[in-house]
């Protein structure tokens, strides 16, 4: 509801829930304040916002005062005038008066205002001042606490945006200061380091460590683009200067992630200029040694691996040529590395690591609605989504910022089911939290199903309209057999009827999965059936309700999209679909296109052991710690004839290399990423890259012309033009939007279409969607006397997948760095192990020794371990029949004390 | 028992009432609250074992009692039967008040106090139970008429019934600001939520202020009545007693009371068989003074610092947990019984037209009489201080009396003729805050004075807001040096507009009053302060600096006291001959001072 009211003499018409301040700066009246910021509660802390208000006797906070109709507001007043003078000289009073050296000194808000109001240090009395010493600034954060004004904007976004709790006030009165815990260091206070308590410190007080010294604000370049992490793809502004990064901040403008990151986005860039960077062509000396290399031209590099795919493909066929693409390289660089395999190579033998963690939610979507993108926006999850169904994924590590959003949800009223074996940090705010058996998704979800079956929870309008199968589903599900649920699953189901009920029954319930649904044998039956939970209660095709499927890397979904899959093209345009290949025989002006689905990632290494396939080509992955049963795959690279690897650091894998490329990293190349809600976001080039390291889309084009063909793309943007015509569900993101800054979901399928965020609505892609019948069965390896315990693997916040980014920087290990088991309290205790003990723990395929941690998160009979070290030595590579995904989450082992 | 009904409440009522007229016992109460202090709880164990030696079992009931008012006659005894009140009784006096009072009608002379000015001129309403019965015995407040307010509530009245009744009463709120309580309840009441929660504010914080913590120590039965009323008014089904853990004696009474309600019926599912419902629990305060202040005692129970939030949303609307909350003082739910026993007309009809009923005040300092008081609004200064307290020590004049605690004001003796109300002291520059009375006289520095309160304040400052806490800081600053004669004129004038502007711009009522000793001096004891800058000199003889202290060799009798006791070693002379202080070695203890028989130390 709008409402008439007068600031400054001003009539404005205005929200009537806004704040005056918020009103005031809409309407381009600035009014000063340190402590309010937009995305926190206010805090009324600092007083400089105050303003009269006609009929008020006392003076209002207006960051917090809501407007009421007819209000006249004066925001500057000599009475105003002289309380924020006299608050800045107070605030100074006990300030340093050091900002000719201080780091923040020109984007310093109090040195700001104090400029504005004429404050002059002589005129005030200094009095007694506040002692406090620099904190650490191990790692990352220096807290220099002397410059402190007591803001509290730190400690509230600590509270209640990233739910660390990690610091608050400590003492009363002139000697309060915000401490970390029990005034402990940051690490042992809780701090999850995103450094978003940096971000929202209006003065020097919160800093950068390794930004010290390294330059002042006005001689940074600032450059806004996309992180390289994770999925969430959050903007970032890059500070460069003379060539290097110095420090980032969140680009406040993305739509994104407005203020926030977290520790990788942040403090994750060291790795960049790191001096184990690939500077130079490598060329492998020996055939039987490996990581031994030396230098090589480009020219030189490129035709000997011309020369070689040539003389293999014509030996063995193209199917003996196999190439891994990238989720962390940009849209344009899959494309034409899919294509490269495509066009020249003639094979559909391209597959990347979306193998490995959606590719049973892209089976399994495909089958029930037609299409596996997330069907909602982050933003609806934040702002509109009233319940919200989190299985399989631990949003709080693996991506941070979205976890933030939901915890907003929380805060604003929505009701959090956690489903997951593990107790991650999140259930800790859910409403409900079950924690079934690891492998007994389709047990639990099947139950659910069928008591909203049997309570007539279901919407029959929806499933009149827009579900096929129902009739035979119901059938099916007569015949379930709930009353096992709390034998298999261990879930309580009364717990899972409150579940049900609350779930059907919102106003719009979205459901959010990733890995612990996706890597079973049974992964791609999993996803169905919370796609049935979906098509019964109607709980998709509307804002805020869905299927959301959470992307683990920056450009996992754009990958896909760019078809660096072994079954489709560029927007998911079937390989066995003669129009599919007709349509790009002639985009690409070529004779003939293989019909035949390629090998998928696990089937290639499988091929290699057997023999059929003999050269590969992998872009910035690393299989070799990322694939399950590792052993398994280093035999396969080592019996590998020609082995091609581009990448930024000599990797696990890179060693087996014959010919090492050089890449450039994200921050030194423009192109496009894709985040996990399907958003196209433009990379921008904030560096040169090192020595002769090139962007891997050119690397491939000028491969392509050793080859004979003439790629004739003079920039990037080039390549994202034919994207629009290869893939219809980009057809409207055209370089030149994504240079204007447009910021567009797919499907946007012309130059005037406005994207789209939410999918489903009125129509699925599939035409209908369909229910899907699905017995539950067993995990392939469980438990037995020789190896007793379950052990299942995830991400940790501070590390990224193989570590090859984050491994290289110095903050990070200090924080992480180490691998670590997690298990059960009585476990430990049975075993007789304690805290930090090593010890060793083994699998049918091997074994790893790292130091134990005791924790309740995880149940009895179950351990924990984090991927990112060598945890896929222990786990199998037993594939899920459909989509051909790993089951990394389900493996027996045994533990022994070291 | 658990009361299924408000009948069989009420019939068993009757019989305690029958219970209690028909004893015969004499009634011997001994305050064992307050006067705990003085040796009152053995007073008590020894008049129960004196009575078992007389074969006065069957004859007398002594009972322990709260605050029976009368603090500086602590430990003090009331005989029902002739109906004495002895004072500062020890435990020699227990066997003769047995043996004569108990058993002969006799009084003693000897052991009787002024209270009898003390008390008369009060008018004794809110806390007519307080020292009257014992507060950890249900019978006696039920005897006393006790839950009959709530049973009434309960049997008929409707919340929309209660909450006019209350509004139509002119109850203020007594934490201090004064905010008409039905209307309160009423916003509460009708903000749109699935749940609401009440609070009781027993943060009690002001030094010498102790209304609160009698009424919990003495009645508290009565607050919690007050609160059930409160609760089924606004439609509340759980509540907080939030006590500061520095009341001891407070937290036992009431978590006994509580544990009795629940086992009556009274607190929890189904009260009296009624639909209604309330879960009341304690939660003790951590020290910190700002808790009081109601945004920060909420954040005290969610468990988070207590620091204050601005306002709007007020509690009513979001509190506790977010959702809508009413809070009230302890004294404001004492007088929810009161005005529905006597009809809002009948409670109206004492006080003034805009502050209706009494006000109870804790009256300390520089007077004959200290204890609690209770008296209509509109009652004088004056009338407390000289009628009720018995006017000034013997040589002493008094000055002024600081009001509202240590973010009161202090005010002149000229001014005394000022009716008490919350608008009067406003006006005056104080405020009525918890009802904190403390009387100053000419030996007391107004300068020191206003330092020791914004020191008070200044520290329980909660940090939050730049105005109180960095400016506080200042002015505590310039008054120090002030009381040590460093200051200027333009410092004094720099105080005052600190002053003003942290009035003005602070974020809670710690903050907004914070400046107002200061301010209330500067006005009505200004002379004081430039005394001190301008002569720098302290009439009152109190800031150290600013005296010397020297022997007047013709009284000093050469006894040696002072030197001994001399921790700086600034005293010569030899025995039997006058002393003298060097004053460059003196450090102004004043230690000779006071152990000077012969008054012959002066101060300048």
């Amino acid at each position: 509801m709008k409402v008439k009211i007068e600031i400054d003499g001003n009539r404005i018409l205005a929200e009537k829930k806004k704040t005056i301040l918020e009103v005031a700066k809409e309407n381009g009246i600035e009014i000063p304040n340190l402590c309010y910021h937009r995305e926190l509660l206010p805090n009324g802390a600092c007083r400089l916002c105050l303003v009269e208000v006609e009929g008020e006797k006392k003076l209002v906070v207006s960051c917090s005062y809501p407007i009421e109709k007819g209000i006249k507001v004066k925001t500057s007043t000599e009475r105003l005038t002289k309380i924020r003078k006299t608050i800045l000289e107070l605030i100074i009073s006990d300030h340093p008066l050091d900002c000719m050296i201080c780091e923040k000194s020109g984007d310093c808000l109090l040195e700001k205002y104090a400029y504005e109001y004429g404050i002059k240090p002589e005129n005030i009395e200094r009095g007694k001042r506040k002692k406090v010493e620099l904190k650490d600034g191990r790692p990352f954060i220096i807290r220099d606490y002397e410059k402190c004004i007591l803001c509290g904007r730190c400690v509230k976004v600590c509270e209640e945006i990233v739910g660390a709790d990690a610091i608050d006030f400590g003492g009363r009165s002139f000697e309060t200061q915000i401490i970390s815990g029990f005034d402990e260091s940051l690490k042992d206070g809780g701090c999850v380091f995103c450094g978003n308590c940096i971000q929202v410190c209006p003065v020097g007080a919160l800093r950068e460590s390794g930004a010290e010294g390294r330059g002042r604000t006005w001689e940074f370049k600032k450059i806004k683009t996309v992180c390289p992490y994770c999925g969430v793809g959050c903007g970032l502004e890059v500070s460069v200067k003379d060539n290097t990064i110095i420090k980032i901040k969140s680009s406040t403008e993305s739509p994104v992630n407005r203020d926030w990151l977290c520790i990788k986005g942040k403090f994750g860039f060291e790795y960049v200029s790191h001096r184990e960077r690939l500077t130079t062509p490598l060329i492998r000396k020996s055939k039987t040694q490996k990581a031994k290399f030396e230098e090589i031209g480009w020219d030189e590099a490129l035709n000997l691996i011309a020369e070689k795919f040539s003389s293999v493909k014509r030996k063995y066929g193209p199917d003996s040529l196999a190439g891994l693409a990238s989720a962390k390289c940009t849209n344009e660089e899959n494309y034409l590395f899919q294509k490269f395999f495509r066009q020249i190579i003639k094979t559909n033998n391209v597959d990347h690591c979306a193998r490995l963690c959606h590719a049973s939610t892209i089976a399994g979507l495909a089958r029930t609605i037609g299409s596996a993108a997330m069907s909602n926006s982050l933003e609806e999850i934040e702002n509109v989504s009233t319940c919200i169904l989190l299985t399989g994924t631990n949003v709080s590590e693996t991506q941070p910022v979205t976890s933030y959003k939901i915890r907003r949800a929380v805060k604003r009223g929505a009701k959090l089911i956690v489903i997951d074996p593990r107790r991650i940090d999140i259930a800790d705010i859910a409403y409900l939290y079950i924690q079934p058996r690891i492998g007994t998704d389709v047990m639990v979800f099947n139950a659910m199903a069928k008591i909203i079956l049997d309570e007539k929870l279901y919407d029959e309008k929806f499933i009149k309209e827009r579900v096929e199968g129902f009739e035979k589903y119901k059938r099916f599900m007569k015949r379930f057999p709930i009353e096992k649920l709390e034998e298999i699953t261990n879930v309580c189901r009364e717990d899972l009827r409150r579940a049900a009920r609350l779930y059907a029954t919102s106003l719009s319930s979205v459901i959010l999965w990733s890995m612990g649904i996706t890597q079973h044998t049974t992964g791609t039956d999993n996803v169905m059936t919370l796609s049935n939970l979906a098509l019964l209660t109607g709980q998709i095709g509307k804002p805020g309700a869905g299927l959301s499927p959470l992307r683990g890397q920056n450009n996992v979904q754009g990958a896909c999209d760019m078809g660096a899959l072994v079954e489709v093209y560029p927007g998911y345009q079937k390989v066995e679909n003669p129009e599919t290949i007709k349509k790009f025989k002639s985009l690409w002006k070529e004779k003939s296109l293989s019909k035949r689905v390629g090998l998928s990632v696990v089937e290639m290494f499988n091929a290699v052991r057997d023999g059929d396939v003999k050269a590969m080509y992998i872009m910035g992955e690393n299989p070799l710690l990322s694939d399950p049963d590792i052993a398994h795959v280093r035999e396969a690279l080592k019996r590998l004839d020609f082995l091609v690897v581009q990448d930024i650091f000599l990797t696990e894998t890179a060693q087996y290399a014959d010919v090492l490329l050089p890449a450039a990293t994200s921050f030194e190349k423009e192109g496009t990423f894709t985040n996990t809600e399907r958003r196209v976001q433009k990379l921008s080039k904030c560096i040169e890259p090192p020595g002769e390291a090139k962007p891997d889309w050119e690397i491939i084009k000028n491969l392509a012309e050793k080859f004979g063909y003439e790629w004739n793309y003079k920039n990037v943007w080039d390549v994202t033009e034919e994207i629009t015509q290869a893939a219809p569900i980009y057809g409207g993101i055209t370089p030149e939007r994504i240079l204007e800054g447009e910021s567009l979901q797919w499907p946007c399928l012309d130059r005037n279409h406005p994207g789209t965020p939410t999918l489903h609505i009125g129509k699925f892609a599939a035409g209908k969607g369909e229910l899907k019948c699905i017995d539950y069965k067993k995990p392939f390896e469980l438990p037995n006397e020789e190896y007793p315990f379950i052990l299942t693997t995830g991400r940790i916040l501070s590390e990224f997948h193989t570590r090859s980014m984050t491994g290289r920087i110095k903050g990070i290990k200090e924080i992480s760095g180490r691998p670590f088991c997690l298990m059960n309290k009585s476990d430990a205790s049975v075993l007789n192990l304690k805290e930090n003990q090593k010890v060793k723990i083994s699998s049918r395929r091997g074994e790893i020794s790292l130091s134990l941690r005791i924790s309740d998160r995880v149940e009895e009979g179950v351990v924990f371990i984090p991927f990112h070290f060598e945890a896929n030595v222990l786990t199998h590579h037993e594939l899920d029949p459909i989509s051909k995904i790993p089951e990394y989450k389900v493996c027996a082992v045994r533990i022994e004390k070291m | 028992m658990k009361f299924k009904n408000t009948p069989q409440f009420r019939s068993w009522r009757e019989k305690i009432k029958n219970k209690f007229t028909n004893s015969q016992k004499v009634r011997v109460k001994v305050c064992i609250t307050g006067c705990r202090a003085n040796g009152a709880i053995d007073v008590f164990k020894k008049f129960q074992e004196e009575a078992g030696k007389q074969n006065l079992t069957g004859k007398v009931e002594i009972v322990p009692t709260g605050c029976q008012k009368f603090c500086s006659g602590a430990p003090v005894v009331t005989i029902e039967l002739p109906g004495v009140m002895y004072q500062s009784v020890s435990l020699e006096d227990v066997s003769s008040i047995l043996d004569k009072t108990v058993k002969k009608q006799k009084v003693i002379p000897q052991l009787l106090g002024k209270q009898r000015k003390f008390l008369e001129a009060q008018k004794i309403r809110v806390l007519k139970n307080c020292g009257d019965i014992n507060p950890l015995n249900l019978e006696e407040y039920i005897w006393k008429d006790g839950f009959s307010a709530l049973e009434e509530v309960l049997s008929g009245m409707s919340p929309e019934e209660v909450i006019e009744e209350v509004k139509r009463s002119g109850l203020r709120g007594r934490g201090g600001a004064g905010f008409p309580t039905g209307l309160k309840w009423e916003i509460t009441r009708t903000s749109p939520a699935p749940e609401r929660f009440l609070i009781c504010n027993g943060d009690e914080g002001d030094p010498g202020a102790f209304m609160d913590r009698s009424l919990l120590e003495g009645s508290p039965f009565q607050v919690i009545e007050g609160m059930l009323i409160g609760a089924y008014a606004i439609g509340a089904n759980s509540g907080y007693l939030y006590v500061r853990a520095e009341y001891p004696i407070a937290i036992e009474h009431l978590t006994h009371a509580i544990s009795e309600c629940y086992s009556h019926g009274i607190l929890g599912k189904n009260i009296l068989g009624t639909e209604f419902s309330f879960d009341l629990q304690i939660k003790e305060g951590a020290g910190a003074f700002v808790c009081g202040e109601e945004t920060a005692l909420i954040a005290s129970i969610e468990g988070k610092r207590g620091m204050p939030r601005p306002r709007p949303p007020f509690p009513a609307e979001s509190g506790l947990w977010g959702k809508p909350t009413c809070i009230n003082n302890v004294e404001t739910f004492a007088n929810i019984p009161i005005i529905i026993q006597e009809g809002w007309k009948n409670f109206a009809s004492v006080g003034t037209e805009r502050s209706s009923g009494t006000k109870i005040f804790s009256l300390a300092g520089k007077v004959k009489n200290t204890g609690l008081v209770e008296v209509p609004f509109g009652t004088s200064i004056g009338e407390v201080v000289f009628k009720i307290g018995g006017g000034a020590l013997p040589g002493c004049t008094i000055k002024g009396v600081q009001t509202g605690g240590p973010s009161g004001g202090c005010i002149p003796v000229e001014k005394f003729s000022t009716p008490i109300d919350y608008e009067n002291l406003d006006a005056l520059g104080s405020i009525m805050g918890s009802g904190g009375m403390i009387v100053v006289d000419d030996k007391v520095c107004m300068v020191e004075f206003a330092r020791y309160f914004l020191d008070f304040v200044q520290k329980e400052s909660c940090g939050k807001c730049v105005p109180c806490r960095i400016g506080t800081k200042r002015m505590l600053e310039i008054l120090e040096r002030i009381t040590k004669g460093q200051a200027t004129l333009e410092n004094l004038e720099k105080l005052e507009e600190l002053a003003n502007i942290i009035k003005d711009a602070s974020l809670c009522g710690l903050g907004q009053t914070a400046p107002n000793p200061v301010l209330t001096t500067l006005k009505y004891f200004r002379d004081e302060y430039i005394e001190h800058i301008a002569k720098k000199r302290c009439s009152a003889g109190v800031c150290r600096e600013l005296v010397i202290y020297f022997i007047d060799e013709e009284e000093c009798k050469g006894c040696g006291a002072c030197k001994k006791v001399c921790p700086a070693e600034a005293i010569e002379g030899d025995i039997k001959k006058p002393h003298r202080i060097t004053i460059e070695k003196c450090i102004k203890c004043g230690a000779c001072y006071r152990v000077c028989k012969f008054g012959a130390i002066n101060v300048r």
